[in-house]
Formats: structure tokens, sequence, C-alpha cells
């Protein structure tokens, strides 16, 4: 288990370095959350381990990615970057800790096509894609949870901050026309709104929930597409979402 | 709302393969429309008497101990190159290498060997049914243009593979769609054609009555059989087993399955059922509409006499679509279906042959550079080239080498292969207690206190070992057992075993102990 600070410094080195070779690298997952919610990240109740580092490369940066890891000392996992390197790569530090990397697509239980969208910011992925991306388990655990609570401590998408309404437009036009993504996304939220109390207090409390409630209205108020509503008519009876493996290494 | 939190270990991975992709490979691996003209055409011909429908329905429950064989393997090891690992861990690394190169040889084989059947029968079969130019068939039938069309669809499908599993398995959906309609017309025109229509036709367009043609099959040395013969059906369902294979082939990609315990049972179980119950149908269908004793002697002729076959053609199944009673555009594109069903069934092949060599490749019996993604492309672009160059040679082999009459050979040595993995189930549960005490509740299900995977073990060797036998002792089967002959099919094992020794001597040079790989079993 590593402190926050020393994967966010060797990340940081690493979207440097790549940058430099002319590959785009950003932080997904915590620690994306963790350098966009300075705020968030330091209350107590909401305070998490990282064990990993995941990133995602621009597909044409893999080949500068692999440089620059490879001299920084990180092992590739060559059977699984054989069998699964069209989408994902697995390097390791050393016998620390492993790093994820996905391929110009994010796909978890819903799938989040990021390769047009990593330069918003300098090292992470954009604001609305780190909200999709954490929103999108379908069986979230305790870290997903805060996870989600400390980013909408720092940012409200447009409720009072008008400057991340572009956010929440991304966000609302992703789920008005994918059923699946806006089914997971307004159940976990809504899930996010019961258990705010556990980690939550007062004024806090009572903001995260209005920044849940003015997401959510927003996102049932937009209209949608064709192809939402043909989906919508078969609902829950049909699986909506995929279900990621754990891998055995 | 009744949600909680759950516990997760790992960032999850999404595997490339959906659950109908890996249906599609194994059906397509079975490659009905292939198979069934083969089944019919030769089958008839070779066992006189022989119900074909009833040959493939005993086959098919057969098979179900074979098939059970690599469902229990796969959910105690998914692992990509599927009977490679499961009998290197289990007998030894040498059997398993052996087996496997073995198998991945003959299955390859089947790529280069389908794209000369397209050119030499369904082309034929198709250019009859379109009315194309004669011309336009003939040139197909020359050696040098085969090579060129075979160089062709070679590097169109080192193209597909090279953009990936994703989209291989897209190609191959698409494919499916497009096979399937036309084959599903196929099936719905043989049952709205009666045998009176259907032998008018035949009569009107070829200018031949169904009778004559019965008396030429006749004067050829066939005799109609009285009733079902029980002898000839047993044969038959030998060779039901051979166009059969190909369903069991779900764990050779087990790494790229989502999902891979739940799907192996459904697409292994579905592609035998779904093809078996498909053969059986349509041999049955082809009877009604065609009539037994017509049918048989027209395919008697086509193997014995076809020079007297009347307007020059071999009748294949997709030719005689032309007498059904359907819109000549439906019958057009029927053919075609049927030419292009070994299009949809290539990169099945293809990918059997480079996961294969991947797995080969981890246990260090390859270069390791064999399994590099190459950063541009994002695949594995060595393996697939590697792929690509190894089945133009199997072109070359098969156009100028008569590859084709030593595949007749080679179904003794895939028989063989099958029984030692038959054997490697039937000891595992006893050698590998760990694993298995450790395995999936279905793994270790047992009847009567014995393993059922130890039970599917000995139903596969018996069922493979028959095949083993009838391969050296049934004439239909034309297996040629001179020593030369014999040398030659057996030459892959043999390579296998030398290509082994020099793997560890060399990897033992490089201060590798190659047989410490095999004590564990490779990561997902």
């Amino acid at each position: 288990m590593k402190e926050a600070g020393v994967l966010v410094d060797f990340a940081k080195t690493l979207i440097d370095r790549c940058k430099v070779e002319g590959a785009t690298l950003r932080l997904v997952g915590g620690l994306a959350v963790y350098l966009n919610a300075s705020k968030g990240s330091k209350i107590e109740t909401l305070k998490r381990e990282y064990k990993d580092l995941d990133f995602v490369v621009n597909r044409k940066g893999v080949k500068a990615l692999n440089k620059v890891f490879e001299s920084s000392g990180l092992i590739p996992d060559k059977q699984f970057n054989a069998l699964h390197g069209e989408t994902r790569l697995l390097y390791y530090k050393e016998n620390e800790y492993q790093i994820d990397i996905f391929v110009g697509i994010f796909e978890q239980c819903h799938k989040l096509n990021l390769e047009n969208r990593l330069e918003k910011l300098p090292y992470t992925i954009s604001l609305g894609d780190v909200f999709l991306t954490k929103i999108q388990i379908h069986k979230m655990n305790e870290k997903d949870v805060k996870d989600l609570l400390m980013l909408l401590v720092d940012h409200d998408f447009g409720l009072n901050n008008k400057n991340e309404i572009e956010d929440l437009e991304y966000i609302k036009g992703i789920l008005s026309n994918d059923w699946g993504w806006y089914t997971t996304t307004t159940d976990n939220l809504k899930f996010l709104k019961e258990l705010s109390k556990d980690y939550l207090t007062g004024e806090l409390h009572d903001s995260v929930n209005k920044t849940i409630d003015y997401m959510l209205e927003t996102f049932e108020n937009a209209p949608k597409s064709l192809s939402w509503k043909m989906r919508s008519i078969i609902g829950r009876k049909v699986q909506w979402y995929d279900e990621p493996e754990e891998v055995q290494i | 709302m009744a949600q909680k939190l759950f516990v997760r270990n790992a960032t999850g991975l999404v595997r490339e393969l959906t659950p109908f992709d890996a249906f599609n490979l194994v059906f397509a691996a079975i490659l009905i429309p292939v198979g069934i003209s083969q089944a019919l055409q030769f089958g008839a011909a070779s066992f006189p008497g022989a119900n074909i429908a009833l040959a493939f329905v005993l086959g098919s429950i057969l098979l179900l101990g074979f098939g059970g064989v690599y469902i229990f393997f796969t959910l105690i090891m998914p692992r990509s190159g599927g009977d490679y690992v499961w009998v290197s861990r289990t007998l030894s690394p040498l059997i398993g290498f052996v087996v496997n190169v073995t198998l991945t040889f003959v299955f390859v084989n089947w790529v280069a060997f389908n794209f000369t059947t397209m050119m030499t029968f369904f082309m034929p079969a198709f250019g009859y049914v379109a009315n194309l130019p004669q011309s336009f068939v003939d040139w197909f039938a020359k050696p040098g243009n085969q090579f060129i069309v075979a160089t062709i669809l070679t590097i169109f499908f080192t193209l597909i593979m090279l953009k990936g599993t994703k989209f291989a398995a897209k190609f191959m959906r698409i494919l499916f769609i497009i096979v399937w309609v036309g084959v599903g017309l196929w099936y719905l025109g043989l049952l709205v054609t009666s045998k009176e229509a259907f032998q008018a036709s035949f009569a009107t367009i070829t200018g031949v009555k169904p009778e004559q043609i019965i008396d030429i099959a006749k004067s050829a040395g066939y005799t109609p059989p009285q009733g079902i013969d029980w002898k000839m059906t047993i044969l038959a369902m030998l060779w039901a087993f051979q166009n059969l294979t190909g369903f069991e082939w779900t764990g050779y990609f087990a790494g790229e399955i989502k999902n891979v315990r739940r799907t192996v049972i459904v697409s292994v179980i579905g592609a035998l059922l779904v093809g078996g119950g498909l053969y059986a149908l349509g041999s049955l269908l082809v009877y009604k509409a065609m009539g037994f004793d017509f049918f048989s002697s027209l395919s008697y002729v086509g193997m014995n006499a076809s020079d007297k076959l009347p307007q020059g053609i071999v009748f294949i199944l997709p030719a005689l679509t032309r007498f059904l009673s359907l819109p000549q555009f439906i019958k057009v594109y029927i053919a075609l279906a049927f030419l292009l069903s070994i299009v949809w069934w290539t990169p099945a092949g293809f990918l059997l042959g480079t996961r294969n060599l991947f797995a080969w490749a981890f246990d260090r019996l390859a270069p390791d550079w064999v399994a590099d993604v190459d950063p541009n492309l994002h695949t594995p672009v060595k393996a697939t080239i590697i792929m690509g160059l190894y089945i133009e040679l199997l072109n070359f082999l098969n156009i100028y080498g008569g590859l084709g009459g030593y595949l007749i050979n080679i179904i003794a040595v895939m028989a063989l292969a099958f029984v030692v993995v038959g054997i490697a189930a039937i000891v595992f549960p006893y050698k590998k207690k760990d694993l298995f005490e450790n395995a999936p509740d279905l793994a270790k299900k047992k009847v009567g206190g014995i393993p059922l995977m130890t039970i599917s073990g000995i139903v596969t060797v018996i069922t493979w070992g028959m095949v083993f036998v009838a391969a050296f002792l049934v004439p239909q089967f034309g297996l040629k057992i001179e020593p030369i002959a014999m040398i030659e099919a057996f030459s892959v094992p043999v390579i296998a075993v030398i290509w082994y020794l020099i793997a560890v001597t060399v990897r033992r040079a490089q201060g590798i102990d190659i047989t410490q790989v095999f004590t564990e079993i490779p990561p997902e």
C-alpha cells in the first residue's frame, strides 16, 4: 500500500515523460479523483488507501508509453499484453503494485471513448469523465462510494459553479443516448444519496445531496434519443451492463 | 432500492469475445455448409445404405463425452492454448506439446484445404446456379489461378487478424448473418420442394431423367439399399465425428472470452447439439426433397463415374439448389452463402493457430518475440504474420503437393491426439488432486463415486479410439496404409518431438529450466 502523494508524484513523472515522447497519458480511477478533489480528499471519513495506478493512453501513444515505462524500470506483463494489448496493458512496479492502462477506450461495466478527450486536464481525464468512470460501476465497493462523494464535495457540476456546466452537459449527452449508462448512473446516484449520511455531516452532506438531486433531475428531464427509448422498452429484463472479471495473475 | 456494497480486488477486465462470439467461433468451426455437402456427397456414396441423419444424431450423442472433457478442463484451467496447457500439466510437457502441435497442424490445414474446396467445388456450384459463363468458372480450376486466389485470401485474412480479435469477431458476426440467412433459406427451400417437383426440374434443366441417373449408378456398381444398413450407419457416424470436430474449440480462446466458465458450457454443448441437429435435419430434408434413391445414385455417380454426369457438373448440394422450387435470386443467394461460409469460418482457424502459438511462447517453447504486441496496431503482428506465412505454405502444398490426400491419413493422427486428451481427463482428478478439489462445482461432479470428468475421458478414449482403428480398417476412409503414407501422416508429431527437444536444449543453454515452467498453470 502506498501513500497517495507518492503514487501521484510517480504518475505525474510518467505523464510528463510520456508527453515529451509524444504520448498522451492521463490518470483514471481513484487517483484521478484524488487529484480533482482537494477539499474532499482531506475529509477523514472519505480517506482511503490506493493500491495501484490506472491510466488511459491514446492509441498512437502506446509505443512511446512502452519506451517510457520500460526505461522507468516498470515490467510489462507480456502474456496479458499479448492477449489483451488491443484494449489494455499491464505493467508492474517491481513487486509493489500493478499499473493498468486502458488504450483509448475505457471499458468496464460501460464503455467510454476517451481517445479525443485526453487533453482537457494536464494529469487526469476530464472532470466529467472522472465522474463517469466511477459512476459506471454496477457493483460499487466502499472505495467507489468514497471517491464519488469526494468528487461531489469539490464539484457541483454547474449547480452553483457555472464553469462545470460543460461537464454536466457532456455527461447528460452520454446518458441521454444510452439507456444502460442512464440506468446505472441514476441507480448509483440514488444509492449514493442513501449512503452519504454515513460519510458526511452538516452542510457538506446537504450540499452533496443537493448536487445529486440536481444531477438526477437534469438527467431525467433531458430529451432521450430513439435508441434510448427503444432500449428502455426492454428494460431490466436484459442485462444493461458488462461484468468485468478479475484476472488471475 | 435493495442495493449493497461489494468487494472488488483489482481493476477488472472486460474480455474481448462475447458469449455469442464464443459460440460463433465453434459453430463456424463445425462449418455445416461445407460439412453437409461433403457428408452427403461422399458419405452417401461411400457408405451406401447408411442413414446419414441418424449417423449425425448418434455421433452427436457420443461426442457429448468428448465435449465434456473440453468443458471440464476449461472450467479448471481457462487458459488460451486449451489442450496444450491441460495435457502438458497433467501428463507431461512433451506429450502436451506434441498433441497440440498435431491438432494445430490439422486445424490450420483446414484453412488452406477449404480455400481450394471453395474454388473446386463451391465456385462451380455457384456458377452453375447463377448461370455464370463457363470460362469464369473454369478459371478457378487452374492450379496457378487457385494459388493466386488462395494467396489473396490469405493476405486478406492476415489483414483482418492484424486489426485485432474484436474486429475479427465482428467480421465473423456479419458473415454469420449473411451465411445463415442463405443456409436458412436452403433448409426452407428443401422443405417446400416436393420430390416430384425437384426431379421434374432436374429432368427439364439437365435433359436427363432421374431414372437414368439411377440406372447409370447401378451400372457403375451401386446397389440400392433395402432399408437402413446399420453397419454403414455406424461407419458413417465415425465420419460425423470428423465433421462435428471444432465444436469443442472454446478452450483454445479461453483467455479472451467473457465469463468463459459460464460461456464454455453453452458454446460447446450448444454448438454440438445445434450442429448435430442441423446436420441431421439437413440430411432428412435432402432425402425428402430429392428422393433417397435418386440422391444416393447422383452422389454415387459423382464419386465413381463423374464423366457420366449431365452438364459436366458435380452435383454437390449448393449446385442442386438450382432445382429447388424457389425464385432464382434466392437460389443464387443460397449458392453464394455456401461459398461464403468458408470466408465465415476462416478467422476461427487463424485465431486458433495464433493462440496456440502464444501458449508455446509463454512456456518458452517458441521464441518470446512471437507474442510481442505491435505498439502501433496493438495486436500480435509477428504471430499473425507467422500464421499467414504458414497458411501460404499450406496453400502451396495443397495446390501443388497433394496435401489433400495427406489430410485423409491425418484423421488417424487427429483421433490419436484426442485419445491422449481423453487419457489426460481420466487421470486428472487423481493426479492433480489439489486443482481438482479447488475446481468449480460442476467440474467436480461425480457419478457413482467416479468423477464425471474421468467418465467423459473414458467415453472420449473409446469414441476416438474407434475412429483411429476404423481409419486403418475401413476402406471408405480412404486411408493409405502404405509405409510412406503413414510416415507422412505421423511426421508432424515426430517434428513436434524434435522441436521440443531443441527448445529444451536451447533454453537450458540460456540458463532456463523449461520443465519448471510446467509445474505451474500459466496466468490468465
